[in-house]
């Protein structure tokens, strides 16, 4: 028997942004979360047909679906189910009892079935670790859920479409009720004949949905106005200095600063704060500008922010898909 | 008669400019007679206005202005790059308050080498003749120097 599967999920990824050589923890987390929720990874192992097993605790699973950590599915079919041997034989390979799993639900056998789906990524590139302590609420789920024809589940259904939009509703439901980062579980107990359909990929079934995670973010908070650490850093080197007097140097500068103050060319920063900022921007004697490319003014600006790590609400993207094998190449 | 000394007593200390009763606004022109007594025979007096900043000021506006901010250290606690810059921002503010922004970046040029002359950057105290310093000063710029070759 062949079990069809592929999963598109969206996760993070590192942002390429300019690492500073003297960058803080805290800043490496906040560039690290920038575009996690941006990136799509499909798995590119998926090839030929995917088995199921048994396990030794007689539930069903799918094999070979945990891939580099990224994600992986699984389908519990529990041991007390009245037709718990029934499944195996009805949903065989090229069965032609799939029919017969009808017969079960509308008997209300109400089997226990529960498909999860995990699609946390692999977290190690991740110096935040954004994903991995966290609960979330899914604020809306976009569910596309389509039989084929001769799906078990409707081929000999009176009113199909129906019977379609009850297992949406009820998907749809189990959706918004989620609450488990990286994990999404789908109770689909008496649906004998659907979940046979699914496992065979005969229902196709993708999920995408935007939800409220409470994830531990590292938030910033600007302290010094980017531009001003440029416009300030142009006005010194547009001083003449002379280097044999330290104090003369630091003295003028302390006027320079002020003055661009005066002229609201900066924002207005304590003494303390605008001295900060003239020693980041000279060299180590103080008696010159430091000479500093536009991506270290960047790394300076970045100093003088601050880092915060708090739970804060954030929305993330999930998409992930149930598809025949030949349809998610 | 009494009227008249009173009169001239006051425009010799600087108090009786109807134009500009503190004299230090480098904008507005002083009369030129007051500032002969300030600060010696220039030419630039009699056009009103020098184009040195610091020549437009009172002397005395100026002897008391360091006086008054620069008397004692900054800080004790500080580096004295700190306390350095710190002066550099303390006399701009001071005197922006005292005499007006710099109109040029020129000007704040000749603010500042002016400053140097008479404040020691390291403790931002002025120096201890602060009138020698201010002499020197003047007889050290180029208009003091064209008009006394």
């Amino acid at each position: 028997m062949k079990y069809l599967l592929s999963l598109l999920i969206l996760v993070p990824t590192l942002s390429t942004a300019q690492v500073c050589k003297n960058a803080s923890k805290e800043m490496l987390r906040f560039e690290s979360q920038k575009t996690w929720k941006d990136y799509v990874v499909q798995d590119p192992s998926i090839q030929g047909g995917i088995q199921g097993h048994l396990d030794e605790n007689g539930g069903f699973h799918f094999q070979q679906l945990s891939r580099k950590g990224a994600f992986s599915a699984k389908l519990e079919i529990s041991k007390d189910n009245k037709g718990f041997r029934q499944f195996f034989r009805y949903c065989a390979k090229d069965s032609i009892r799939a029919r017969d799993l009808r017969s079960m639900r509308r008997d209300g056998e109400n089997n226990h079935y529960v498909v999860s789906v995990r699609y946390l990524p692999d977290l190690s590139r991740f110096t935040n670790k954004p994903l991995a302590e966290q609960r979330f609420k899914m604020s809306y789920a976009n569910l596309q859920l389509n039989l084929n024809p001769d799906a078990a589940s409707i081929v000999a259904e009176y009113r199909p479409d129906a019977y379609v939009e009850e297992l949406r509703e009820k998907i749809s439901a189990q959706l918004k009720e989620q609450n488990e980062f990286g994990v999404i579980t789908l109770d689909l107990s008496g649906h004998d004949d659907f979940v046979c359909d699914l496992v065979q990929g005969k229902a196709q079934l993708s999920v995408q949905s935007q939800a409220l995670s409470l994830a531990p973010l590292t938030t910033q908070t600007v302290l010094v106005n980017p531009k001003d650490v440029i416009t300030v850093y142009q006005a010194l080197t547009t001083q003449t200095f002379d280097t044999a007097i330290r104090e003369a140097n630091i003295f003028k500068s302390g006027r320079l600063i002020s003055r661009l103050e005066a002229q609201r060319r900066i924002d207005s920063y304590d003494d303390k704060k605008s001295y900060d900022i003239f020693r980041s921007l000279m060299d180590a004697s103080l008696t010159q500008p430091a000479l500093l490319s536009d991506s270290d003014l960047q790394c300076v600006s970045d100093s003088f922010q601050t880092y915060d790590r708090a739970l804060i609400p954030h929305n993330f993207n999930i998409r992930f898909s149930f598809l025949p094998l030949g349809d998610a190449q | 008669m009494r009227l008249w000394i009173l009169a001239l007593l006051l425009t010799a200390i600087g108090c009786g400019r109807s134009t500009n009763p503190t004299g230090d606004h480098p904008q507005r022109p002083t009369v030129p007679e007051v500032r002969q007594l300030i600060w010696g025979d220039l030419k630039c007096q009699a056009s009103a206005v020098c184009q040195n900043p610091v020549l437009n000021i009172h002397l005395r506006n100026l002897t008391l202005f360091f006086e008054r901010s620069f008397a004692s250290p900054l800080s004790a606690v500080d580096s004295e790059g700190v306390v350095a810059f710190r002066c550099g921002i303390k006399i701009e503010k001071e005197w922006r308050q005292r005499f007006g922004l710099p109109q040029s970046d020129k000007d704040f040029d000749v603010i500042g080498e002016f400053a140097l002359s008479v404040i020691a950057p390291k403790t931002c105290t002025h120096t201890t003749d602060l009138s020698s310093a201010l002499q020197t000063y003047f007889t050290s710029t180029n208009e003091y120097k064209n008009e006394n070759r």
